[in-house]
């Protein structure tokens, strides 16, 4: 090869990169681009705005992204967005910045015999991973395998069509990690897995462990502002005085786990004192009289000693929601204290649903409301046809049956691939390793798969226990599927495409599962567009993805809610249900009784329990640099300790702490407060990252989950997440 | 080997080649063409410019004298074309903990004004100013950057790429400019390499040329004003 050969070789493109150029006209230097752009923002460059969806957590409100010249430059919350109002919260600011983050994940990656990843082609890892696929279900059954995502608009579709078309039906979202048993209480009492407290409009609200003010929606922070300002009596039951508190009237440090107590001793107090309504208990409950009968055994005086929350003050909050009722109710929450904590969450959620029975406050004004929803009507095109519907049930609804089987129990799947049952899984947006039960056991479990993909934008730890790592579009880089929301007028809203694709090697999640389909062998089930399949699902509700992409958020007014509707409660009875059978088929009692938490602090022992912060979403947030400043900026990676507590154990604040039990020991720096109850620690629960590769969030913290043992709620499924005790005391002391 | 060939064999040590266009490169006389060149070009106070034989021949230091032993045993000894590419599989792949992308915008504020985004004044980011200074100006050019490189229109293989490009249209003033412009950020870059698990020593003899590069003609600069 000559010299004049190499020179030719050019990367790039144009005869200009392997000849040579005409002219030096076109030279510019760097100070002059940048003076030439100075202005860009301000009106110089190419402006285009695109309506899309947040992604930094579940509540994916709307904005409006603008693009000068190519690059997001601003995020302005969607007025029409039922859930923004106008507004996005400090993570969805910050989170924006991971499409451009140098931890992106650019090309899939395949790990090699050292145990290191590397790049490989998609061909490769498609033709592989179907190999094994095949090669799973030709041994051991297509329910061998398995799926574990964290919803999204088209990952919640892809990943149950792709396993579906496969064979199995184990498909999973986090929901044992997250608001599984809070979600199945209810659906026993009320039918449904939530309602909507009308908080700006109501008299009182209770909140048991939520709190909106940390994990942030702003239509829900700006509700609370308003019945504040109104007057609301605002209660925040939370072992710790959470950032609520600004619009709260009072804060009641209940002991954790005992929340149930607190919940039958109220009800106690209204049915032995006659203030239930009785009117609406004899029209629309069954069981009402043996769960009547039942809480004679929970008057305030025996909470007292359970929840540490004296007698006169539950009798008190009892006859204050009695008096308010029905403009009153107990807030559903989401993870919260009951969401999936201990093993009596599932009987809270379900006697949550029961005492706003009480109150009469189903669909009245200030109460507990059943907001309507819309949904994407049957499509005629046969391109769109479900896949057959595997012929056998998700692996653990027998073992927890009150488990909703549209989020399933993923924690079971992860036993059962310790155990060897399960031999494939995948992971689409979901961090199981580091966020939904004890990380030591999961990172066995993984390790013993025959085969593990992760689909991320950034090496989670549960990318790191994956034999092959597929890189996914960030969420300002694709277009994805309707997302319906219920709400008093529901609404429809759209994530579009905002920046094109950054790294050319990475694609969008609904190519990634098309394709993947396609190599093992199901590709007839996804011989369409996500833009066909979205303008599809839009059309069946009177609009087209065209009108949705210009204004981002479309409602439905014909459907709006009316207060004084009748509920209608998707029982087996049609009715609240203070017995289930259900319930006692799984073992538990008919009606919501005292339930033990799993495990209980003895002697220097305190109470793990964990919980948002504003800035972040559990593990997802934490290595975006600016979000992450803040954490250190205000030290926010400390364990909270009572103040009297740390006195006894002679901590001062900001002293650094090991803390310890039989699963895991660190050190971190305590905050000390009266803002804690005296039996728990609280630890944020979004740092302690192990991935080195995420640059930012590694090793900053402590991680909850280290500490948790695994283990799952009897009949629901739930992680049990805060059913840990710790020690801690001084380092060096 | 002439100064533009110096800066395309450069280019193509870090960007995705063949395995023939590898093979002929490091295993032919080119490659010991262009160790020579290379040392010739750090110790030239301008590029590209036409020298005589004898101004040539006086330029004689030998690699050692900008090089470590090591960098020179690596840069005398180039990597095959596998482990090249597994070199690249492991490093050159982001989002990796073995990541160590060559790309300028990883190494620089990501906007001094022209997209002032949220996170505009952060590090580590790609696409930042760099990145559409470099898209634009090879647009101007009448090129195009690859697909390949759509996230990196700053990665270091096109750089080097339009520095031989402007030598060989006779642009030794631009192409001076932009070297002395451009590759401040390799000396972060050439601290990324130094902490990679494997032999990186190649790449990094490879970064030392540049820099040394830069080095040279920054100091002419200053002679000159």
């Amino acid at each position: 090869m000559s010299e004049n050969a190499i020179t030719r070789r050019s990367f790039l493109a144009g005869s200009a990169g392997a000849v040579a150029l005409t002219a030096a006209a076109g030279f510019m230097s760097f100070d002059a681009w940048e003076q030439a752009h100075a202005d860009d923002a301000s009106g110089g460059g190419e402006t285009k705005t695109v309506h899309t969806l947040c992604n930094a957590c579940s509540s994916k409100c709307g904005f409006t992204a603008y693009v000068v010249n190519g690059r997001l430059t601003k995020l302005i919350g969607d007025a029409d967005h039922p859930y923004a109002k106008g507004k996005i919260c400090a993570r969805g600011f910050g989170y924006s910045q991971i499409a451009y983050s140098e931890d992106r994940l650019t090309d899939p990656l395949k790990k090699n015999d050292q145990g290191k990843f590397e790049a490989i082609s998609w061909d490769q890892a498609y033709s592989e991973i179907a190999d094994k696929v095949k090669a799973i279900i030709d041994d051991k059954g297509p329910q061998a395998l398995a799926m574990v995502q964290d919803p999204r608009p088209s990952g919640k579709y892809y990943t149950k069509r792709f396993m579906n078309a496969l064979g199995s039906a184990n498909v999973y979202t986090h929901g044992a990690a997250c608001n599984l048993s809070k979600e199945s209480g209810m659906t026993q009492a009320i039918g449904t897995g939530s309602y909507s407290s009308d908080v700006a409009n109501a008299k009182m609200t209770m909140f048991i462990g939520r709190s909106y003010a940390d994990a942030i929606r702003p239509s829900s922070v700006a509700a609370l502002q308003k019945a504040h300002e109104k007057g609301s009596h605002i209660v925040l039951v939370d072992p710790r005085c959470s950032n609520s508190r600004v619009f709260a009237d009072e804060w009641v440090p209940i002991n954790p786990g005992t929340d149930l107590a607190l919940v039958l001793a109220m009800s106690n107090v209204l049915v032995a004192r006659g203030l239930y309504d009785k009117e609406f208990v004899a029209a629309n409950t069954v069981g009402f009289d043996e769960w009547a009968r039942a809480l004679a055994e929970y008057p305030p005086e025996w909470a007292e000693k359970v929840t540490g929350i004296p007698a006169t003050t539950i009798s008190r909050l009892a006859v204050e929601f009695a008096e308010a009722a029905p403009a009153a109710s107990i807030e559903p929450s989401w993870r919260g204290a009951f969401g999936c904590s201990y093993a009596n969450s599932g009987e809270t959620a379900r006697a949550i649903c029961l005492f706003n029975t009480l109150l009469g406050c189903w669909n009245q004004k200030g109460g507990a409301l059943f907001t309507p929803s819309v949904s994407a009507g049957k499509l005629a095109d046969e391109r769109f046809a479900d896949p057959k519907k595997p012929e056998d049930k998700l692996l653990g609804s027998a073992e927890y049956p009150l488990a909703l089987s549209s989020m399933g129990t993923n924690l079971f799947a992860a036993e059962q691939a310790k155990e060897g049952n399960v031999k494939g899984m995948f992971f689409y947006n979901s961090n199981m390793a580091a966020g939904y039960s004890n990380t030591a056991y999961l990172a066995d479990a993984l390790s013993n798969l025959d085969l593990c993909v992760v689909v991320d934008v950034q090496m989670s730890e549960t990318a790191m226990l994956a034999d092959y790592v597929l890189p996914d579009t960030s969420y300002l880089e694709r277009l994805e599927l309707p997302e319906f929301i219920g709400g008093k007028v529901p609404a429809v809203a759209l994530r579009d495409q905002v920046l094109e694709k950054i790294h050319p090697n990475t694609k969008p999640v609904d190519e990634i599962f098309a394709e993947l389909a396609e190599a093992c062998g199901v590709g007839e089930y996804f011989r369409f567009g996500v833009d066909e399949l979205a303008d599809a699902q839009l059309q069946t509700v009177g609009l087209s993805l065209d009108t949705l992409k210009q204004t981002g958020t479309a409602h439905f007014p014909e459907k709006e809610f009316a207060y004084g509707t009748a509920p209608k409660f998707k029982t087996p009875t049609e009715k609240v249900q203070f017995t289930s059978e259900a319930c006692e088929k799984a073992g538990l009692s008919p009606y919501p009784v005292w339930v033990e938490p799993a495990t209980m602090p003895m002697g220097d022992e305190l109470r793990l329990v964990g919980g948002k912060q504003a800035i972040h979403s559990h593990t997802q947030t934490a290595n975006i640099e600016d979000l992450m400043q803040i954490t250190k900026d205000y030290d926010l990676t400390r364990v909270w300790l009572n103040a009297d507590v740390a006195k006894r154990l002679g901590i001062e604040d900001g002293d650094e702490v090991e803390v310890s039990n039989t699963q895991h020991t660190g050190r971190v720096r305590a905050k000390v407060t009266q803002r804690m109850n005296p039996t728990a620690l609280y630890m944020p629960s979004h740092y302690g990252c192990s991935s080195p590769d995420q640059h930012t969030a590694f090793d900053v913290g402590l991680r909850q989950m280290d500490f948790v043992p695994f283990h799952l709620e009897p009949a629901y499924g739930g992680a049990m997440t805060q059913e840990a005790v710790v020690t801690v005391k001084k380092v060096g002391a | 080997m002439e100064d533009e060939a110096v800066f395309s064999v450069l280019a193509q040590c870090f960007g995705p080649v063949d395995e023939a266009a590898w093979s002929q490169l490091s295993k032919g006389p080119l490659w010991s063409d262009f160790l020579d060149g290379a040392r010739r070009v750090m110790q030239a106070d301008e590029l590209g410019a036409l020298e005589a034989p004898l101004a040539r021949a006086r330029r004689r230091c030998p690699l050692q004298e900008f090089l470590s032993s090591g960098e020179v045993n690596a840069l005398f000894t180039p990597p095959t074309y596998a482990e090249k590419q597994a070199f690249a599989a492991r490093h050159f792949a982001g989002g990796l903990p073995e990541s160590a992308m060559p790309v300028e915008s990883l190494y620089r504020t990501w906007s001094t004004g022209a997209a002032p985004a949220p996170f505009s004044q952060q590090q580590g980011l790609y696409l930042g100013d760099s990145a559409h200074y470099m898209r634009e100006l090879v647009e101007r050019f009448g090129m195009e950057v690859p697909p390949a490189f759509a996230a990196c229109p700053d990665h270091l293989a096109l750089e080097l790429d339009l520095v031989a490009v402007m030598l060989r249209s006779g642009m030794r003033e631009e192409a001076r400019q932009f070297l002395t412009e451009r590759f401040a950020w390799l000396t972060a870059y050439r601290m990324r390499l130094l902490t990679l698990d494997d032999d990186a020593r190649f790449y990094i003899g490879l970064v030392d040329v540049i820099v040394t590069i830069r080095a040279q003609l920054t100091m002419a600069d200053a002679a000159i004003a």
